[in-house]
């Protein structure tokens, strides 16, 4: 079973389907507490419930999906174990819920258990995935983004680890310094870690840009990203705001850096016309270039300015972060589905092509929903403003929704000659 | 099938955009990219999204791949 090198369409569907799951459960959520986020209220247990939701939820068992489409695809080397992989989605599954109801309850043996199984999942991820970048024939440098990423989300579980053992009574951590840390550690050190690895190959590729990532800026991209997130998050724990100060500087200088060449890629796309997923990945990529400012405010503000954390919180999350997800399951999920379901069938009478199993127009339409809601939400988030708040995460939640509807017809297309409903013809 | 370019209908679309960096926003306006690893030929790529071969490779000689 060690190292298979094809990805398997089922693991990843499963995952990216999970992480759809958790979308639509987080913007459902979103939509109902938007006016509590509004009024900058990011401490509310329900809020807390959601961020996880939407972290752990969909982000994480999105990105690891799409870690087990790209370690075959890219780096040319499977999973050490199939059934590792099935087990840790499992407990990654399990670990997520727990955390969120015990989270959303005030129950911290609740919270500590799914922190437990969370942190088990992670592990066996890790092990499953890690050790194989440094037999792979190609793309090395991507697993190292791949690794630091996974050592960021080790770091922000610890920390979340050091907040539970804190309610529990067995040491004092100062709240609002831990929090902002495991914030920063999980969605600088991981998501984006992970997302500018990935980014630096897919981005060039899905905007058919000639330019790549130069090898000095691959090589020193996620050294300069660790290296700040860390300082940031030893900055806030010991309440130091020089280290801070010097960390936020060096993940500004990496973000830059990234920014620059992705909105190159973006300059010399190939086609003119965007489709949805690089109508997404270019919200995404907006979100990030508005959450880099916004950032350094809500730092020199700290808890004088909830509007500002919560607004970079939500750039990052729903922004960066959730429109790259949706963006690259518009390109992954639709290979890898026509592939498994009729790649075997292709020059027989009625087998649809792979652009035939895509709805552009629905696609569009999600994309367009899910910027529109971000354009809404943030402001309004800023300026404490619910009504927008709550338009904004309304048109998010249909974003998402459509997004699962074009995904889902993929796999209810019929081949012409199998009459069913909803065929193809 | 003959043509002008280096590129040959059974390589892979994983060698092309590897040795022809050219040939990516080409190959990107046709929605091929390689999500798979690129590990199909050129032509199962082509048939895969209902693209001419023919006219795929003359657009990546067009646009100087190989040269």
């Amino acid at each position: 079973m060690a190292g298979q090198v094809a990805p398997s369409f089922p693991l990843v569907a499963s995952h990216l389907g999970a992480g759809f799951g958790w979308a639509l459960g987080g913007a459902a959520g979103l939509a109902w507490l938007a006016p509590v986020l509004a009024r900058g209220q990011f401490l509310d247990p329900r809020v807390l419930a959601l961020t996880h939701l939407f972290t752990l939820g969909w982000l994480s068992t999105s990105i690891t999906g799409v870690l087990y489409q790209i370690f075959p695809a890219m780096l040319g080397i499977g999973e050490r174990s199939r059934r590792v992989a099935w087990l840790a989605l499992g407990l990654h599954t399990t670990g997520t819920a727990l955390l969120v109801t015990g989270l959303l309850a005030g129950t911290r043996s609740l919270q500590s258990l799914g922190w437990s199984v969370l942190f088990t999942a992670v592990f066996l991820t890790a092990w499953n995935l890690l050790p194989q970048r440094r037999r792979a024939p190609r793309n090395r440098q991507l697993g190292i983004y791949i690794s630091y990423g996974h050592m960021g989300f080790g770091f922000a579980m610890l920390v979340a680890g050091a907040r539970i053992g804190d309610a529990f009574g067995w040491w004092t951590t100062p709240r609002l310094g831990l929090i902002a840390a495991h914030f920063q550690l999980a969605i600088a050190g991981f998501v984006t870690m992970t997302a500018f690895g990935m980014g630096s190959r897919m981005l060039p590729m899905f905007f058919g840009a000639q330019a790549r990532l130069p090898t000095t800026v691959d090589r020193w991209l996620p050294r300069a990203l660790g290296t700040g997130t860390v300082t940031i998050a030893l900055g806030l724990i010991l309440s130091a705001p020089v280290l801070s100060w010097a960390g936020i500087g060096i993940t500004v200088a990496a973000a830059a850096a990234f920014l620059r060449h992705a909105w190159e890629w973006f300059a010399g796309r190939a086609r003119r016309a965007l489709d949805a997923a690089t109508t997404l990945l270019t919200i995404a990529l907006v979100a990030l270039t508005t959450a880099v400012p916004l950032g350094v405010v809500a730092a020199a503000r700290g808890a004088r300015g909830p509007g500002w954390l919560t607004t970079y919180a939500v750039t990052l999350i729903a922004g960066w972060a959730g429109a790259l997800v949706l963006g690259v399951s518009y390109r992954v999920l639709p290979t890898l589905t026509w592939h498994h379901r009729f790649a075997a069938r292709m020059g027989r009478p009625g087998t649809p092509t792979l652009p035939q199993t895509l709805s552009p127009r629905l696609g569009l339409t999600a994309a367009g929903a899910y910027g529109a809601g971000l354009a809404a939400l943030l402001p309004s988030l800023l300026l404490a403003h619910t009504g927008g708040a709550r338009l904004g995460a309304w048109l998010m939640l249909a974003g998402i929704v459509a997004t699962c509807a074009h995904h889902l017809r993929m796999f209810t297309l019929t081949p012409r000659g199998q009459a069913a409903p909803g065929g193809i013809a | 099938m003959s043509t002008e370019t280096p590129i040959r209908p059974e390589m892979t679309v994983g060698s092309i955009a590897e040795q022809y960096p050219a040939a990516a926003p080409v190959l990107a306006r046709y929605g091929i990219d390689l999500c798979c690893g690129g590990k199909h030929s050129l032509e199962f790529a082509a048939r895969a999204h209902g693209v001419d071969l023919a006219a795929l490779l003359a657009e990546l000689e067009g646009a100087g791949v190989g040269r």
